[in-house]
């Protein structure tokens, strides 16, 4: 008897990369069954499993726009196994992807909103698919302000659709890098994000807050809001935890009571606070 | 203790004699599997047996040394196999196996709650999502007819009774079985359980009233067993899941805990709840494609990337929250460094309110085989004891927050 498996990765074409720095890279993927990459849906902010056939498998989010149909995209560090072997694959080559699992972004309540999209290093990546789904679907969000930090300017993502990004209307691009990142060409801003975030000073103003990065810029970025006056259910954050599956069966992403695949990755601020301080 | 007694929801009830009952096992053994407990090297085991003289029989033994888990979730598990097509692509395919009706025979109450636990996890229902069932162990689930048999006596590790474990169960069973002075109680617990007996009409007879007292007052007699800890020794579970769930304790507390942790990952191996589980991908080699055991034990876990031409295998294993590199990411970001905030995330997960509420009951069953098999006494009953006298000592805990006072230290049945 063959049973569905949930395990049995879709086959994926690298059909592109681009190189955003020099240990980041985004894949641009295509569905080898072509009845999926029409059918394949899935929400900003939720990921994907990735398997390098034989080296393993790993999680990244989808960092492409449900809007954009026909291809996923995905950013990757190089870290690890997974990612080295990643790394070595070239246009033309398959890999593995499941998906998408995790809750995602409550886009639905974040419509007719303004947003504060704060995103450090490679916590760009679901922040991309987010803001690509809002100006896709442009009249149905308020003004997008995007605050994106890396620790040099070599080390900035997505810098070609910041740049578009920063032309349309309604779109606010600040640029930061951290002290001593900077070049003598540099016209952003110098200083680490959750100081950045201070000297802004946004006000509340119903506006809900997306905060994405490692987890010691979320960790302050959150209390700056705090003090800035954002109720905390109306800050938005992912978490990160190792995971095995995906489908909330290996147990290793399970903090306190949740299991962030199944639960996450997508918590506000107030849900954080309920989780015990080990992530 | 009374509520236990008295609460037994039978939904229906059959007598069997001991020779009847043998002459079921033969025959289902015969034509499907019967795994039951054995004796192998002096510890009782769980094997697939073609002989009922094998059988080590409930009056032996109190519990198996590894809870059957294994058989529907393996220590490892072939999950998919792929290889290279001369053109570069990949073509990648499950691995499903036929699974056979089988009988699990001599099951004891805790490790059949836990089974029930893992049902819930593993088949989706915690997230109500059955549509997320774990394929794998689904298939073999589906297959198992669980026959358990009512303990009557317990080791000085016990304590289901205070985990709503044990030693009779209302649920979660086929068939639970209870020795009488003449015979078998059979109860039935599910529609598997009816077909099971349906087929076996023949061999049972309708329970008596007397047969159904008698296994009341057996269980209530053994029931009473525990209580020679004294009524106090009770682990105090409930209060330990307060604590943890609110959470009382103070770091130092988990921090001595977790002193005494070697990090073996026994307690996590031996459980009859836990689930968690690592995946690799590994090379498949000629031998190892044809199953040669030998060959599989010195398989390297973690290989290169070297191409095409080779075969590969991805394998699950089972995995500890108390190992070191459990929680590891990508980028240095180690959670959970210490043993100490491991023990106290691994006992959250057993006992807190917050996993009972999503679960339906405690993440343990009561079996005592971490506090039996770790060598610096981390089991569920033992810490949780310590718990509440650190609450008494009122040392590690808040000011203001008390437990009741206990007299004894948890002890041994005379």
């Amino acid at each position: 008897m063959k049973v569905r498996n949930d395990y049995l990765p879709d086959l994926v074409r690298i059909v592109a990369m681009t190189d955003e720095t020099v240990d980041l890279r985004t894949l641009r993927l295509v569905f080898e069954d072509p009845s999926l990459r029409d059918r394949f849906s899935f929400l900003p902010g939720q990921f994907g499993q990735y398997s390098v056939f034989g080296v393993g498998e790993a999680v990244f989010t989808i960092a492409s726009s449900p809007t954009r149909k026909g291809y996923i995209e995905c950013s990757f560090k190089l870290m690890g196994k997974v990612t080295t072997a990643l790394r070595d694959l070239e246009v033309g080559d398959l890999i593995g992807f499941r998906g998408p699992y995790g809750n995602g972004f409550p886009v639905e309540t974040l419509k007719g909103r303004d947003l504060l999209i704060i995103g450090g290093g490679v916590g760009m990546a679901p922040l991309k698919s987010l803001i690509e789904f809002c100006l896709d679907n442009r009249r149905d969000f308020g003004e997008v302000t995007i605050l994106n930090g890396a620790r040099t300017v070599a080390d900035l993502l997505y810098k070609k659709e910041m740049e578009e990004w920063g032309q349309q209307e309604g779109v606010r691009v600040i640029q930061t890098v951290d002290p001593g990142g900077e070049t003598p060409e540099w016209r952003g801003k110098v200083g680490l994000i959750p100081n950045v975030l201070n000297e802004l000073a946004p006000k509340p103003d119903g506006k809900f807050v997306v905060v994405c990065g490692p987890p010691i810029m979320i960790k302050f970025s959150l209390q700056v809001l705090d003090r800035l006056g954002f109720s905390p259910d109306r800050v938005i954050t992912t978490m990160e935890n190792k995971m095995k599956c995906g489908l909330g069966k290996c147990g290793r992403c399970n903090i306190g009571p949740v299991y962030v695949c199944k639960d996450g990755p997508v918590f506000t601020a107030a849900d954080l606070a309920r989780l015990p301080r080990d992530y | 203790m009374e509520r236990k007694a008295e609460g037994t929801q039978r939904k229906e009830t059959r007598w069997v004699s001991t020779t009847d009952l043998q002459k079921i096992l033969e025959n289902w053994a015969e034509k499907g599997v019967l795994v039951a407990p054995t004796k192998v090297n002096g510890e009782v085991l769980f094997q697939r047996i073609r002989d009922i003289r094998e059988i080590c029989w409930d009056e032996d033994y109190v519990n198996s040394l590894v809870p059957p888990k294994e058989f529907v979730l393996p220590n490892e598990e072939r999950l998919l196999s792929y290889r290279r097509t001369d053109d570069q692509n990949w073509v990648v395919e499950v691995c499903s196996e036929e699974n056979q009706e089988t009988i699990l025979f001599g099951v004891r109450s805790c490790d059949v709650a836990g089974l029930a636990y893992l049902d819930r996890f593993l088949l989706g229902e915690m997230f109500s999502r059955p549509d997320l069932a774990d394929p794998q162990y689904k298939a073999k689930r589906e297959k198992f007819i669980l026959i358990s048999i009512v303990c009557q006596k317990a080791a000085p590790t016990c304590m289901c009774v205070c985990c709503d474990g044990g030693p009779a169960l209302t649920e979660g069973f086929d068939w639970q079985l209870t020795r009488l002075t003449d015979g078998w109680l059979v109860e039935i617990g599910s529609e598997k359980g009816e077909k099971l007996a349906t087929g076996f009409h023949y061999l049972l007879q309708p329970a008596t009233d007397e047969a159904i007292k008698e296994q009341k007052e057996r269980v209530a007699t053994i029931i009473r067993t525990f209580d020679q800890y004294s009524p106090d020794e009770r682990v105090p579970t409930m209060a330990a899941g307060r604590m943890v769930s609110r959470p009382l304790l103070k770091e130092e507390f988990w921090s001595r805990i977790g002193s005494r942790c070697v990090e073996c990952g026994g307690c996590a191996f031996i459980c009859p709840t836990c689930f968690c589980f690592n995946v690799v991908d590994r090379p498949l080699s000629p031998s190892l494609q044809e199953g040669d055991a030998n060959e599989l034990a010195f398989c390297p876990l973690l290989v290169g990337f070297n191409g095409k031409g080779a075969d590969y295998e991805r394998v699950r294993y089972r995995d500890c929250c108390m190992l070191q590199g459990f929680v590891r990411q990508a980028g240095g970001i180690y959670p959970r460094r210490t043993t100490g905030e491991r023990c106290k995330t691994r006992f959250f997960h057993k006992l807190s309110w917050q996993f009972l509420g999503r679960m339906n009951r405690l993440g343990c069953t009561g079996c005592g085989r971490c506090l039996r098999t770790c060598l610096g006494e981390v089991g569920i009953s033992r810490v949780a004891t310590e718990m509440t006298e650190a609450l008494a000592e009122k040392k590690l805990a808040p000011a203001g927050v008390t437990a009741p006072k206990r007299e004894h230290q948890r002890g041994h049945p005379k």
